[in-house]
């Protein structure tokens, strides 16, 4: 893993250094490929491919003293909304057929009833107005800071946590008043 | 009972999503290659020889080059593809029949018009907040463009918005050799400022252009924002432009 800094390594693929620009690639594409995958289901590695390479193209236009991160999110959340109407409503959201190691002490009937919890989670949010779920997905699946989440919302900071507290609402009301988690 | 903020924490790390293993080489194949359209798509094949066609129509005897070499740039951005020529075109029709076209006449009922405009389009339409815009004159609405295109007309600049297309970009502007495309940030959102006369051009749901709606553009701010492609026309200076894109809400 390259350790240089976003900044440093934006730098240098604006020089048209594209080592630079694949450490980027390699760093983001995890949070960038959850989130994606929150808004435009199985699109999403279409997405977040044509994200980069738009990104990469623009960096020109990116002000160094900005942050790389949220200007990232920016540009795949437009290629994944794009694509969100072409990836048909009935292709659900799916978790991982898990091969984790299980806790010793879990039974089958454990595992089985976590997997269906998360299952109804995801479906929830999968349920979510899309303003709802892009908050939800930049939040949780994304990983990024409330300040961070604003600037890819272009909204203040205030209305990204009012909309966050809204979408957490609207979950809770989908998954039943004990929260069913 | 598990906090759902740490249950969807949680969730993230079990997505069925992508691995995204090969990511990286795939990013680093594109943008090693230098001409990212270069006549690689049918859509581009085929805007190259509509605005071949429409230089024959206007009885401009320019040499076209081929394909790869006719553009030297390209520049996509939310509904619109920017394409450079290699040739100036000559002036287009006077007729300013493109979707979000200024219009002349001064339109008094141009809120009655924007009620109505938020009831057609597919997105929220938003509006300069700056006091330089001064007051709306006008609202012109183009459902031609799947989602819906707005025209917002002001004194001094027109503001359109365009509904983001899926199947791909819904406007085609055509820049001369001599026009410089700007990188711009609105908002956050990457953008470009075309610094002087280019072509617009409308492609339709089919993917077909339009020839008929050609026509000259002077220099233009346009951004994409979410579902929306933003276009700000009528300043000569940037910074006008800018502070009117800035301020749109």
């Amino acid at each position: 893993m390259d350790g240089r800094r976003d900044a440093e390594l934006v730098n240098a693929a604006r020089e048209g250094d594209v080592d630079a620009f694949a450490a980027l690639v390699e760093r983001h594409r995890e949070p960038v490929l959850r989130f994606a995958y929150g808004i435009a289901g199985n699109e999403a590695e279409d997405a977040v491919q044509d994200g980069f390479v738009k990104a990469y193209r623009s960096l020109g236009g990116f002000r160094t003293d900005a942050a790389f991160r949220p200007w990232l999110f920016t540009i795949v959340a437009n290629e994944a909304r794009n694509r969100r109407r072409s990836w048909a409503r009935r292709n659900k959201l799916a978790l991982q057929v898990s091969d984790e190691p299980q806790p010793v002490a879990a039974t089958p009937d454990d595992v089985a009833a976590q997997h269906e919890q998360r299952q109804r989670l995801l479906d929830a949010v999968a349920e979510l107005p899309e303003r709802y779920r892009e908050v939800v997905a930049l939040r949780y699946f994304g990983g990024l800071s409330e300040n961070e989440t604003a600037e890819v919302l272009s909204c203040p900071v205030g209305t990204a946590k009012s909309r966050l507290s809204r979408a957490l609402g609207l979950l809770r009301g989908a998954l039943g008043e004990e929260g069913a988690l | 009972m598990i906090d759902l903020e740490s249950a969807l924490l949680d969730l993230a790390e079990h997505l069925d999503r992508p691995t995204g293993e090969g990511l990286t080489g795939a990013v680093v194949s594109r943008i090693s290659t230098p001409a990212p359209a270069a006549g690689s798509s049918a859509r581009t094949r085929m805007l190259l020889a509509i605005a071949a066609v429409v230089l024959v129509i206007v009885g401009a005897v320019l040499a076209i080059a081929p394909a790869r070499n006719a553009v030297a740039d390209w520049l996509g951005i939310g509904a619109v593809d920017i394409r450079r020529s290699e040739h100036p075109l000559p002036p287009g029709p006077s007729s300013l029949t493109v979707p979000g076209a200024p219009g002349t006449a001064r339109d008094r009922a141009a809120l009655r018009k924007l009620a109505a405009a938020r009831r057609a389009v597919k997105f929220t339409i938003a509006m300069p907040t700056a006091r330089l815009a001064g007051t709306l004159s006008g609202v012109e609405v183009d459902q031609r463009v799947p989602g819906g295109l707005v025209a917002l007309r002001y004194t001094r600049f027109t503001l359109v918005e365009i509904a983001i297309d899926p199947a791909g970009p819904t406007i085609a502007k055509f820049i001369d050799p001599g026009v410089v495309v700007e990188p711009a940030v609105v908002g956050g959102a990457p953008g470009f400022w075309v610094t002087g006369a280019h072509d617009l051009l409308y492609i339709d749901r089919h993917g077909t252009t339009r020839i008929e709606t050609v026509r000259r553009s002077g220099p233009v701010l346009v951004w994409a924002k979410g579902a929306v492609t933003y276009r700000v026309e009528g300043f000569r200076r940037r910074a006008d432009a800018q502070r009117i894109a800035d301020s749109v809400r």
